[in-house]
């Protein structure tokens, strides 16, 4: 019985020395908390009796979940959701603040979105009519204003890809310009292309797009491969750094001054027609995934390009496995990566950041049942936001982190930096350099210890730092005095994970 | 003393983000600009010229630290939390809205139903019911002195007030700032009757607004 008790005790204290989130809201505080996150706003006195009332009842559950399904269909989460798009495109969010209320009546909010181009439509359509995710890179239908020269200037940035004569018909038959008459008939219409047209993909075939992120020649849509990455398969395109030894900066020296005595100038001119952009070994790192994905979006600078253009989407698994898909334009590329496992995962982890919180940890395994929820409910955003809000740990009150745990999170924030520029290396048996964010680093205790050793080894933090081989010396990033100090008390107090366990004995000290 | 009242929203706010030992704001959810204005809007008449745009070219940065923005070039929020900038805009609004012609007039009595609350409305004075359909009773009103109301009645005003802003004692207490929502209460109340006899009703239900306006509990979740 004593054994019994005590084993008892020591479970709870386990689970409860591991779980930070350990407590619920309350359910009206639940209720504020979801109507905040998915409208913005509290509920109305007339809300909080109709919630009383429930409760009264012994409905709260019902009700709760009547809400939900509510606000997820309102303006304003539409008009949230649209926003927190437009900052993952990193585009201009200034709102519409009209500064005027009606009573509280909250029926006029729709009136805050102001259409104004192909890519606002696009998006407040998968919000507000629970489209799938997955259209915001293979939709193919626009609507465009005509009504000032920005209308003017979407139009035509479609047109080219209609009337160009060179075009094979069929791709012209099906393609329709018709008047929408949703705010003035003749200031709007709608432009769609075939459902198989390799020309168009979503957000990223439209004008605001191309404007946001204007590319050159010398470029070739580097810029808007990298961009495109960065959204849906969450790769961040860190510049690589280069190896820093006499070989390599003699190389580059001779990359910038050759030796024009021992060369003749056929050489010389053949020479610089190479383009050894990108062709470096450490720009390769990046540069293998942007040029194939960056060949298809052509010759589109200010208008769609006519014809399509043939790429790749190529880049290296979570799994390992190297992906090499050869497609014959934007459209195929998009359709692409919506079937990619990192496509899913991504777009999850966007909404997970957005509605459940950044700092809210999610495992792995969590994250893989995520993305089959995400699947199952179709990736549609209401439906996804709607389960979302009724997780866990949505509805967790946040407690006080301890020392430990926010030690971990404060170390992780600066070996974020390091896995920035070794994510993309092969992984090895050796030290995990693209992991470094991903607490506990091992399984088992010698590596954990072997894995720490080394990260002290390269950095030098229980040293005073004059030993360090990381970062480069010629990196765009440098560890500061805080972050040595950081680093250290972590290290010393056993580099505790998330949670606060300790992954090695700590040495202790500061 | 107008520096001090600038101040002390500001310290309240820092106050409350050093209660948590969080990972900078990340526990802390903001609501956007926007949002902000909807709250508001829920129980203060708002005016035109609360959209905290300051219409001068080179003022994108200030208007995004001011109203909690993402900058466009980093996709990083320009400001960590609510910033000085947030607060003024903040009670410049909710000044605003407690401009004499405003309050008081027809749309402005049904938002001082949502601000008051139905029981305070309904307790404080029962004339007040008959003076919703009259802006000079109203004015009137408005026009008393704090310390002539009955603790009662002053009690009864700041918690419907407390109630429309920051939510039922329970979901105060469940966001974790506030251990005693009495005590808050009465600190509030306090803090009224200190600014002296000539305190008059629209000055205290304004500087209730403002105060609660700008305490985390609104402005985030």
């Amino acid at each position: 019985m004593k054994s019994f008790i005590k084993i008892a005790l020591a479970s709870c204290l386990v689970l409860g020395a591991t779980n930070v989130y350990a407590a619920n809201l309350q359910d009206e505080s639940y209720f504020y908390k979801i109507s905040k996150a998915l409208r913005g706003v509290a509920p109305s006195a007339a809300e909080r009796s109709a919630f009383e009332e429930a409760a009264s009842k012994g409905q709260t559950d019902q009700f709760l979940q009547v809400k939900i399904q509510e606000f997820t269909k309102t303006p304003q989460f539409a008009v949230k959701l649209k926003q927190k798009v437009d900052e993952l495109f990193y585009f201009n969010t200034s709102p519409n603040l009209p500064g005027t209320s009606v009573a509280g009546q909250t029926s006029n909010y729709d009136s805050h979105f102001i259409p104004q181009s192909a890519y606002d439509n696009l998006v407040m359509s998968v919000a507000s009519n629970n489209r799938s995710w997955d259209q915001l890179l293979v939709d193919k239908t626009y609507q465009v204003s005509t009504e000032d020269n920005s209308g003017d200037n979407e139009s035509n940035f479609y047109q080219i890809a209609l009337t160009d004569t060179s075009t094979p018909q069929s791709l012209l038959k099906s393609s329709l310009i018709t008047s929408n008459s949703s705010y003035d008939p003749s200031t709007w219409k709608s432009i769609v292309f075939p459902e198989g047209d390799l020309r168009v993909a979503g957000t990223i075939t439209t004008p605001r797009f191309f404007g946001r992120f204007a590319n050159t020649a010398l470029n070739k849509n580097r810029r808007r491969a990298s961009t495109v990455f960065r959204i849906f398969l969450c790769d961040a395109m860190t510049p690589a750094v280069p190896t820093h030894d006499a070989a390599t900066e003699a190389g580059n020296l001779n990359l910038a001054f050759p030796d024009h005595k021992n060369f003749t100038e056929g050489q010389i001119r053949q020479q610089v027609t190479q383009d050894v952009h990108g062709q470096l070994p450490d720009c390769r790192a990046c540069h293998y995934k942007l040029d194939p994905m960056g060949q298809t979006f052509g010759f589109s600078a200010a208008s769609l390009a006519p014809m399509p253009a043939p790429g790749a989407l190529a880049f290296h698994g979570a799994d390992n496995r190297n992906v090499n898909i050869p497609v014959k334009g934007l459209g195929e590329l998009a359709q692409r990566i919506t079937e990619q496992p990192e496509y899913a995962s991504c777009q999850v982890q966007h909404f997970w950041n957005w509605y459940v919180g950044r700092d809210v940890f999610v495992s792995k395994t969590r994250q893989q049942e995520l993305v089959q929820k995400f699947d199952q409910l179709g990736r549609k955003p209401q439906d996804f936001v709607a389960y979302l809000v009724t997780t866990p740990e949505f509805r967790a009150k946040s407690e006080n982190l301890t020392e430990d745990q926010l030690l971990s999170r404060k170390a992780v924030s600066i070996l974020q930096n390091c896995v920035n520029c070794h994510q993309n290396e092969p992984q090895s048996g050796d030290m995990k350099y693209w992991d470094l964010t991903s607490l506990p680093y091992a399984d088992t205790p010698e590596f954990r210890q072997y894995a720490i050793d080394r990260l002290d080894f390269a950095l030098d933090i229980t040293g005073d730092g004059s030993k360090r081989i990381m970062p480069p010396p010629d990196s765009m990033w440098k560890l500061s005095n805080d972050d040595y100090q950081v680093l250290r008390k972590w290290i010393l107090h056993g580099a505790p994970d998330f949670q606060g366990t300790l992954q090695v004995p700590a040495r202790g000290g500061q | 003393m107008k520096k001090i009242l600038l101040v002390l929203p500001v310290l309240l706010l820092l106050q409350a983000s050093q209660s948590h030992a969080s990972f900078d704001e990340d526990q802390r959810r903001y609501l956007t600009g926007e949002e902000i204005v909807w709250s508001l809007g829920q129980l203060l008449p708002l005016t035109q010229d609360c959209n905290g745009i300051d219409g001068s070219m080179n003022s994108q940065t200030t208007n995004d630290t001011k109203l909690g923005l993402d900058s466009a070039i980093t996709g990083k929020p320009v400001s960590s939390g609510p910033t000085q900038a947030t607060i003024q805009w903040i009670t410049s609004c909710v000044q605003k809205a407690f401009s004499q012609s405003n309050i008081c007039q027809e749309s402005g009595q049904v938002h001082l139903q949502a601000l008051l609350g139905k029981e305070a409305l309904a307790l404080v004075d029962a004339p007040y019911q008959v003076a919703m359909s009259d802006d000079s009773i109203c004015y009137s009103h408005m026009s008393e002195k704090w310390s002539t109301w009955t603790p009662e009645h002053q009690q009864i005003l700041i918690k419907g007030m407390v109630l429309s802003f920051l939510g039922p004692d329970s979901v105060i207490m469940d966001f974790g700032l506030i251990k005693n929502v009495d005590s808050f209460r009465q600190a509030l109340l306090q803090d009224l009757n200190a600014k002296g006899p000539a305190l008059t009703v629209q000055d205290a239900i304004r500087i209730l607004a403002e105060n609660l306006s700008i305490r985390d509990e609104f402005l985030s979740y």
